[in-house]
């Protein structure tokens, strides 16, 4: 019987904290990102960079949730 | 700050765009922080290889915390780009609100008058002389509004581009990250 061996706690802690860290920074930016107005003066200018926004904070979300997911299945 | 002819607010522009390149900072941080985290994983990994029935395992986790890594980074350095772009254009359009309020002034002291972008001579009586000299200043002042606009169009130009490549650029992050989220991690210690 090979033996077993667990990866030393103390990285993986270092990992997971890390994990949770990068979570909660990519939702504060995605909260950032949608919380300022601002006016470019020109209507298809406006909604390119709406657009731009919306998916930022989107690819945010989706990060802060893999990153989130990742952190807790390596704690589990 | 929205003047008659060049319309649009750059100090908004220039505050959206500081917030992308401070959050960008912020990731780009926290990214690096991870990769210390995996780095340390990894060797010490490396370090009990002769009693890891784990290395396969832990290099699978690490793969896939990689997956995630890169679209962070990639979020991060895409943000930065679109901050940059935000705050050229800010610039840009203060700089099109200062030719725009000189044209608008021109216009106004040879007597003429502004119908959108279009420099028009004012209607009502006006003695033939008078009226000669106003026509004869509207092609330059026009000139000038023509300048003021085509300045800020060719920055929205800029913008619109930019922002549509990287619209594209974060879809493409999302998606990386979705598929980073719904890819199990491998057990731990067997």
């Amino acid at each position: 019987m090979q033996a077993v061996h667990r990866p030393d706690p103390t990285s993986i802690d270092a990992v997971v904290g890390a994990l949770t860290r990068s979570s909660t920074a990519a939702l504060d930016a995605s909260h950032e990102l949608l919380a300022h107005y601002n006016d470019t003066g020109d209507a298809p200018t406006q909604r390119a960079v709406d657009t731009l926004i919306d998916h930022a904070a989107d690819a945010l979300r989706a990060l802060t949730d893999s990153l989130a997911d990742i952190s807790t299945e390596l704690q589990a | 700050m929205t003047g008659s002819l060049i319309h649009g607010d750059h100090v908004s522009c220039s505050r959206v765009g500081g917030a992308m390149r401070r959050e960008s900072s912020r990731l780009r941080h926290h990214a690096q922080s991870l990769v210390d985290a995996l780095g340390d994983l990894a060797a010490r990994e490396r370090s009990d290889s002769d009693t890891s029935m784990t290395g396969a395992t832990a290099v699978a986790a690490i793969a896939t915390i990689a997956t995630s890594l890169r679209a962070l980074r990639a979020t991060a350095d895409d943000l930065d780009q679109a901050g940059a772009a935000l705050q050229r254009y800010a610039t840009d359009l203060a700089e099109g609100h200062e030719l725009g309020r000189r044209a608008e002034r021109r216009v106004e002291g040879a007597g003429l008058l502004l119908e959108g972008t279009r420099v028009i001579e004012p209607w009502g009586p006006a003695s033939a002389q008078e009226a000669e000299r106003r026509r004869a200043q509207v092609p330059e002042v026009q000139s000038r509004v023509d300048l003021a606009t085509a300045h800020v169009g060719r920055a929205r130009g800029r913008l619109e581009r930019e922002m549509t490549r990287l619209t594209e650029a974060f879809w493409a992050h999302s998606r990386e990250a979705h598929s980073a989220w719904q890819a199990p991690l491998p057990p731990r210690g067997f």
